[in-house]
C-alpha cells in the first residue's frame, strides 16, 4: 500500500518529474529500438539468407556481440561522444541522443542475431524453391522479411524489453542529469543509492507496469494483423 | 545442352554422387530412378545450380539461366496469396508487369487452381501446393524442367494433369529431367531412364 501511495504521489506531483522521466524512458527506447531494427533485421537476414565467404564469422562476431556489456557500449559511445573524442565537436554527450546510440550499440546486434537464426531455419527451403524459378538479389530478401514478419515481433520485443530496462549505458553517456536525461533505471539506482527504497520500489513497479502495457499492446497489434 | 565431367559430390565427406561423364541432350526426357538417398535429389540439385559440385565440371551449353526452372522435392509457398505466389517468378516491372497477372491466372488455370488464386498460400493442402509449384514454375517459357518428384503429393486426377502438362512442354521443345518412383510415370514422361545405386549412374533404359 505504501508503495502504490508512493506511485501516485510521484505520478501527480506538482514538478512532474515523473511524468518527465517516464516520456524520456519511453523515448529513449522506442527510439532506439526502431532504429537498430531497422538497421539489424536486415543485416540478420542478410546474414542468414546469402551464402558469402566469412559468413561463419559473421554469425560469431554477431553473435558475440549479443552479449556485449551494456558498460563497455556505453563506454565506447562516451569516448566517441566526449569533448576529445571524434564527435565531440557536436555536444552530443549528456543526452538523451547518447543514450539512443549506446541503445543502438546494444539492440541491433541483438536484432541482427535473432532475425539471423529465424531467416536461416526457412533459407535452405526458400533459397533452393527461388533459385528454381528465378527468383534473386533484393525480391528475395524482400520476400523473406515478408515471410518472416511474425517472427520479427519477438525480435522487436527483446529490443525494447533490452533498451527500456538497461542502466550502464544508459547512467555512463546520460549522466542521469534531472529533467533532462533521468531515465526509469537510472532514477531507481539513483534512489536506492541514497537509502530511498520505497521510492525506487515504486519507480521500478512503474517500469514493470509499462513494460507490460506495451508488450501486451504490441502482441495484440500482431494477434489483429495476422487474423 | 548439360555436360557432366567427372562431377563429385560429398556431404560431410561422405561421397553422394559420382557420375564420370553423361550428357542431358537438348529436349530430352529423362528419369531417374533409384531408391532413397541413391543420388537423384543431388543430381537434380547440381543441374540447377543450387549445389555446386566438389570435383568436376557440369558444362551449360546454350541455355539462359532464366530457361531452367527447378521445382524441389518440398517447394516453398510463400505465406502470401496464390496469385503472387505465381507473379513472384515473373520480372518485377516493366512492361512485362501488365501481362504478368494474366499469365499468372493462366498458368494457375492449366493446373487448375485458377480458383484457389486469391486463398493465402499457408492455406493449401499438400496435393495444392504441388500444383502451385509447377504452376510457379511453368509461368515462364522453359528449355529445360528439373523436377524432384514433381507429382508425390498428387492423387490420380492431380498426378495425371500434371503429366499432361509436362507431356504437353515436352512436345514443345522443353527437355525434363525428373526423379521419379513411379515406374508408369517414367514410361509415360520419359524417353530415358537413368537409374541410380548409392550415388553411382548404374544403367540407362531407352523406352
Amino acid at each position: 500500500m505504501e508503495t502504490l501511495k508512493e506511485i501516485i504521489d510521484l505520478l501527480c506531483g506538482a514538478d512532474g518529474e515523473l511524468r518527465l522521466i517516464i516520456a524520456t524512458t519511453l523515448r529513449m527506447s522506442f527510439t532506439s529500438t526502431l532504429i537498430a531494427t531497422a538497421i539489424g533485421i536486415p543485416l540478420g537476414a542478410l546474414i542468414g539468407l546469402f551464402a558469402f565467404p566469412g559468413k561463419q564469422l559473421a554469425v560469431r562476431f554477431c553473435n558475440t556481440l549479443m552479449g556485449l556489456p551494456p558498460v563497455l557500449a556505453g563506454l565506447l559511445i562516451f569516448f566517441l561522444l566526449s569533448r576529445s573524442g571524434p564527435l565531440g565537436q557536436y555536444k552530443l554527450i549528456y543526452s538523451v541522443t547518447a543514450m539512443v546510440l549506446a541503445q543502438i550499440l546494444l539492440i541491433t546486434p541483438i536484432a541482427a542475431g535473432l532475425t539471423q537464426s529465424i531467416v536461416a531455419a526457412k533459407a535452405p527451403q526458400i533459397r533452393e524453391t527461388a533459385r528454381g524459378i528465378g527468383l534473386s538479389g533484393a525480391r528475395l530478401l524482400g520476400y523473406v522479411l515478408y515471410e518472416c514478419r511474425r517472427q520479427f515481433g519477438s525480435v522487436l520485443f527483446t529490443g525494447f524489453g533490452r533498451a527500456i530496462s538497461e542502466v550502464g549505458a544508459a547512467q555512463i553517456v546520460g549522466g542521469n542529469i534531472q529533467f533532462k536525461t533521468r531515465i526509469l533505471t537510472t532514477a531507481i539506482v539513483q534512489e536506492t543509492n541514497m537509502g530511498h527504497f520505497q521510492k525506487a520500489l515504486a519507480l521500478g513497479l512503474v517500469l514493470l507496469v509499462i513494460s507490460f502495457i506495451i508488450t501486451a499492446l504490441a502482441q495484440f497489434l500482431l494477434a489483429e494483423q495476422e487474423t | 545442352m548439360i555436360k557432366l565431367v567427372q562431377v563429385e559430390k560429398y556431404f560431410r565427406g561422405r561421397p553422394a554422387l559420382s557420375i564420370a561423364a553423361y550428357t542431358f541432350e537438348r529436349g530430352g526426357r529423362y528419369a531417374l530412378m533409384g531408391p532413397n538417398g541413391s543420388g537423384k535429389s543431388t543430381l537434380l540439385r547440381l543441374l540447377a545450380g543450387v549445389l555446386r559440385p566438389d570435383a568436376g565440371e557440369i558444362r551449360v551449353e546454350g541455355l539462359a539461366a532464366d530457361a531452367i526452372g527447378y521445382m524441389p522435392q518440398f517447394p516453398y509457398i510463400f505465406g502470401f496469396s496464390v496469385l503472387k505466389n505465381v507473379l513472384i517468378a515473373l520480372p518485377a516491372g516493366g512492361a512485362e508487369r501488365r501481362t504478368a497477372r494474366a499469365a499468372a491466372l493462366q498458368a494457375l488455370e492449366r493446373l487448375e487452381i485458377g480458383h484457389l488464386a486469391a486463398r493465402p498460400g499457408g492455406t493449401l493442402s499438400g496435393g495444392e501446393k504441388q500444383r502451385l509449384a509447377l504452376a510457379r514454375m511453368l509461368v515462364r517459357p522453359r528449355q529445360l524442367l528439373l523436377l524432384d518428384e514433381p507429382t508425390s503429393s498428387l492423387d490420380r486426377a492431380g498426378t495425371l494433369l500434371a503429366e499432361q502438362v509436362l507431356a504437353e512442354c515436352a512436345r514443345q521443345g522443353c527437355a525434363l529431367v525428373m526423379a521419379s518412383h513411379d515406374q508408369g510415370q517414367a514410361q509415360r514422361l520419359a524417353r530415358t531412364v537413368l537409374l541410380f545405386e548409392s550415388g553411382r549412374l548404374a544403367g540407362e533404359d531407352q523406352f
